[in-house]
């Protein structure tokens, strides 16, 4: 399997050369994915020194009980097709409308949307598990690239955000899911830490400063830049600031993804060494 | 609800009239001019389409222009209820005595080319970077280029005149589609940012900058007073919060909703997209939605055409 970086000034167009490129036989990397990358590279590796936009998203819904929820799905959502990005992007601007961008910058969902989200039903028909977060707390054995993790909003709007010590992030429920499980949170932070001797890393929710009435949802974006610097928010200062993890990110603009494919490199690889004469 | 269909198909109802600002004007007022309306969730492209759309006979629209079109327009035309980038940039520079200014560029500067904008957004995304964007996601521009902007040249070559903005402020009966105006970096910086009253406006220094004159500003003011009888509008800059010594260039826009709603402000959440942010800056980044004004027939067109059966 050969992983490849995908960058456009445009998320669709990012998102829609990555699927091209994993194809039926790959995937474009989630949240849970690049962490492990990132876990088992060494810190010169590219996957530790820029940002990257992830396969995964949480979307905020009302259960059919009136409860609000946050679903977290990781492999692909509804934001998981460039056309629905479009959709999102192409729509009417006007805040009162019930498609587009919300003023804090997520993707306007529909109820049907959310509510199918719940039982786990994407819009292409896919149908994937759906864990409530204590469940997947516990953790779960063979979890499948793509799947849906349920937490009250309550609990996530609570979460610590900002720049927090690891020993707190690794209790924190917002990361455990963000980060596929309790283990891989703590290997996730374990390494973070090691880099650089950090005592914090960012971890950042929009859940404080949302209406959980309107439906939405939003791609998630691991930060990074060359070397990790300012990574416990000394340099929390534009797109090259490492941190940590997103929830703020607007549905338009730059994207990053990692799209891992089976590739035949000895018969479709390029050798430099074959273009000197 | 208008959807980017009923935008475009409102477009029509822009009239090219309303585009023409003072010299502009005389050399582009007549009938065959038709406007139109240019949305990309990708700004590079939209702004593509903008260009070739005005081909050589037109233009894309600066801020004076959207705003002097807005004073001639009624407060129910597509050009007052939405948002729009302008033909408009505000580069900061450094002259060669080394004074930090703020150049503003109508009618098209660096970033009037889709290729420009291109080159920063696939730059190295590094803030130890040349190229590329600063951290508040303006253009990062070269020493070169900041230099020749001053003297009024673009890279391609184009050439353009530069007014000093006390020079500017005096007005200019003459002003053409494209031209710079050069602004003492303090006292841009100095300016008013946020809701601001129409009378503080009239003279600040901005806003006389971006819209094009005093005359402009003021005739633009009244008319946006109006509109709902409020007393204030919003107008932002981020010279307060970017370091002068990178050259840098950044975009400007006009905002607008349907109804002109919560122009002064509103409480709770924000509305993003929607809401009515006055004149503000963007970098090269995210959506944009330029006017194309170009030669054409509109009787001849498929705008006037019925597909239903």
């Amino acid at each position: 399997m050969q992983p490849t970086i995908v960058f456009e000034p445009h998320i669709p167009t990012a998102l829609q050369r990555a699927l091209e490129y994993a194809g039926d036989k790959g995937f474009v990397a989630s949240l849970p994915q690049l962490l492990h990358a990132r876990t088992n590279a060494p810190y010169d590796n590219i996957i530790w020194n820029t940002w990257f936009t992830s396969n995964s998203e949480e979307c905020v819904v009302t259960t059919p009980q009136g409860n609000h929820v946050v679903v977290a799905i990781h492999g692909g959502g509804i934001l998981g097709s460039p056309e629905r990005l479009e959709r999102s992007a192409h729509a009417d601007m006007d805040h009162r409308n019930t498609e587009g961008i919300t003023g804090q910058g997520a993707a306007k969902i529909t109820r049907q949307e959310a509510l199918d989200v719940l039982d786990g039903k994407l819009p292409d028909g896919t149908e994937i598990p759906v864990y409530p977060f204590d469940e997947f707390r516990r953790g779960i054995n063979d979890l499948p690239i793509r799947y849906g993790v349920i937490t009250d909003f309550e609990l996530a709007r609570k979460t610590e955000k900002g720049f927090t010590p690891f020993e707190i992030l690794k209790e924190e429920p917002n990361f455990i899911v963000r980060a596929g499980g309790v283990e891989a949170a703590a290997d996730y932070v374990d390494k973070f830490q090691a880099r650089h001797d950090t005592k914090l890393m960012g971890n950042f929710h929009p859940f404080d400063r949302i209406d959980p009435d309107q439906p939405q949802t939003r791609v998630i974006f691991l930060a990074g830049n060359k070397g990790g610097v300012g990574s416990e928010g000394d340099y929390f200062f534009g797109y090259d600031s490492d941190y940590g993890i997103g929830g703020y990110a607007h549905m338009i603009g730059l994207a990053r993804y990692v799209a891992v494919a089976p590739r035949d490199i000895s018969v479709s690889g390029l050798r430099s060494e074959d273009f000197e004469p | 609800m208008m959807t980017r269909r009923h935008l475009f198909q409102a477009a029509t109802t822009v009239g090219i009239g309303m585009f023409a600002s003072p010299a502009g004007l005389a050399k582009t007022s007549d009938s065959s001019m038709v406007a139109r309306i240019f949305f990309d969730s990708y700004g590079a492209l939209a702004l593509r389409q903008a260009v070739i759309y005005a081909g050589d006979g037109g233009f894309v629209a600066s801020l004076p222009q959207l705003l002097h079109a807005r004073v001639n327009a009624d407060y129910d035309n597509v050009i007052w209820n939405t948002w729009f980038t302008a033909e408009s940039e505000e580069s900061v520079v450094m002259t060669p005595q080394g004074n930090h200014v703020v150049l503003t560029v109508h009618g098209g500067g660096i970033l009037g080319k889709p290729s420009r904008i291109e080159r920063a957004l696939r730059a190295d995304l590094s803030r130890h970077n040349t190229h590329g964007l600063t951290g508040q996601y303006a253009a990062k521009i070269t020493e070169s280029e900041a230099r020749e902007l001053l003297r009024g040249r673009l890279p391609d070559g184009t050439e353009f005149p530069v007014y000093e903005f006390d020079a500017f402020r005096q007005g200019n009966p003459d002003l053409p589609r494209r031209y710079g105006v050069v602004l003492d970096f303090e006292t841009a910086k100095k300016s008013e940012t946020g809701y601001v009253s129409f009378d503080t406006l009239r003279d600040d220094p901005i806003m006389i900058c971006r819209a094009g004159g005093v005359d402009a500003a003021a005739a633009y003011l009244d008319k946006a007073g109006k509109r709902n009888d409020t007393s204030k509008m919003r107008i932002v800059h981020g010279h307060d919060e970017i370091d002068p010594d990178e050259p840098q260039t950044l975009l400007l826009t006009l905002g607008g909703n349907k109804g002109g709603v919560g122009s002064e402000g509103h409480e709770g959440l924000s509305w993003g997209y929607g809401e009515d942010w006055g004149l503000g800056w963007s970098g090269p980044v995210g959506m944009d939605r330029y006017v194309a004004v170009a030669p054409g027939n509109a009787s001849t067109s498929l705008q006037n055409l019925d597909f239903e059966f």
